[in-house]
């Protein structure tokens, strides 16, 4: 390790800008924070590549960002723990190799006032895990026509695997929720399928 | 049901369970990678990945694990003498997947070291209610009147069951207001008993019935609406 390596780079007021003039202004640590989100901060090569963290996708109800985003892996843990959205659906974005979950504000009220939001959220994790070519989930609250138009929690899958796939796909999904949730719960959720 | 019963609907809930060890388990802790293992492989469907685990220690009695579940507000810490699960939005995710977490805990305990047995059961169970067609101060008069000499107060009830033998089971039940909220009550219920009467995959059911029971006893009985 060289002599005058630093984890990080000292912070001047030539790095930090002209405006830093005493301890109460605080806009330098903002801009500092730009920075540092963007990418710039010369950072070592071995932290740079240590520290910032994996390709993640980031999905929006209304605004759905599609190109994959560089940022700090601290952030990344944080959004992977759910991230709110102007347009009421809870976001759920995952490493790339995840597919992307929306659950509908309808859906998450439904299954917080009935108490299945339990096994929605078993129900999204056994989808989330088992789907390698599951690109997109949606959730929605839906009424079934075979069922009286009874409420039922929908989850969406929208895939690129082939028919055969899904159908393998499927089979494994049914054997996961009939172990994994109560029989009570399953009559309220249903799982389709699309294609891309 | 008697028509002096009061008939409660649940608005919110939460349980906080504490099963305790026979003896301590310092080998949990003491090399705690085999418990890292088996709570992410049998709490994964819970969502349970790396990141909800972490080892937090000040002392060793605070020694613990802790594995959270923050889509489900549930947070589990497995300590040296005892594991400890709170359900804070009970209501939310419903029974049957609070019984699939404590018996996936366990599980994954019991996997990490056979030797872990366990003693006895805790359960606090917190609710707040809707008294359908009645309220408060009218339940509260059923149990007890206040002193004139106070004036208008509002009252509250607490129930203490006496165990006489050891590892006998337990319940209290405390009636409590809703401050503002003359409809509403607030309902807690505790309670003991030992792992040798019940076993793990019936705790969920004995939890159950001997909370209606015990309302029963005093007067009131829970409703449910929808599919719960």
């Amino acid at each position: 390790m060289p002599a005058d390596w630093q984890p990080y780079p000292a912070l001047t007021p030539q790095r930090l800008g002209a405006s830093r003039s005493g301890a109460s202004d605080l806009s330098w640590l903002a801009r500092s924070q730009e920075r540092a989100n963007v990418g710039t901060w010369p950072l070592p090569g071995a932290v740079a590549r240590t520290s910032l963290g994996a390709l993640i996708s980031l999905g929006s109800g209304a605004n759905r960002v599609t190109e994959f985003q560089r940022i700090p892996l601290s952030v990344d843990l944080a959004l992977t723990a759910g991230v709110g959205s102007q347009s009421g659906r809870s976001q759920f974005a995952h490493v790339q190799l995840e597919p992307t979950v929306s659950i509908s504000g309808e859906a998450a009220c439904f299954a917080r006032d009935h108490g299945l939001w339990g096994s929605l959220v078993v129900m999204k994790a056994l989808v989330v895990r088992g789907g390698h070519r599951v690109v997109t989930v949606n959730v929605d609250l839906l009424s079934d026509p075979e069922a009286r138009g009874r409420s039922v929690i929908c989850f969406s899958l929208r895939s690129s695997g082939s028919i055969l796939d899904l159908l393998n796909y499927d089979e494994r999904l049914r054997d996961l929720v009939y172990d994994e949730v109560s029989a009570a719960d399953r009559p309220y959720f249903a799982i389709r399928f699309e294609f891309d | 049901m008697s028509v002096e019963h009061a008939l409660l609907k649940p608005i919110r809930s939460e349980l906080h369970y504490r099963g305790v060890y026979g003896d301590n388990a310092f080998e949990l802790l003491g090399a705690p990678v085999p418990l890292y293992r088996s709570l992410v492989t049998h709490l994964g469907p819970f969502g349970v990945t790396l990141q909800n685990l972490k080892f937090e220690s000040s002392g060793l009695a605070d020694s613990h694990v802790s594995c959270g579940l923050p889509e489900l507000n549930v947070g589990i810490r497995v300590r040296v003498d005892r594991v400890e699960i709170d359900f804070w939005r009970l209501h939310e995710i419903g029974a049957d997947s609070a019984d699939r977490i404590v018996l996936a805990t366990w599980t994954a305990v019991r996997e990490a070291s056979d030797s872990v047995g366990i003693a006895s059961h805790f359960v606090d169970l917190i609710m707040i209610a809707e008294i359908l067609g009645g309220n408060c101060s009218a339940l509260m008069n059923r149990y007890v009147m206040p002193p004139e000499q106070l004036g208008v107060v509002d009252t509250g009830v607490a129930f203490y069951s006496r165990p006489v033998e050891k590892d006998q089971q337990w319940v209290d039940v405390v009636l409590d207001r809703v401050f503002g909220q003359d409809s509403q009550l607030f309902v807690k219920v505790t309670m003991g008993f030992s792992a040798a009467e019940v076993a793990i995959d019936a705790l969920a059911l004995h939890v159950g019935t001997i909370t209606n029971t015990t309302l029963d006893r005093v007067g009131l009985q829970l409703g449910t609406d929808g599919p719960k």
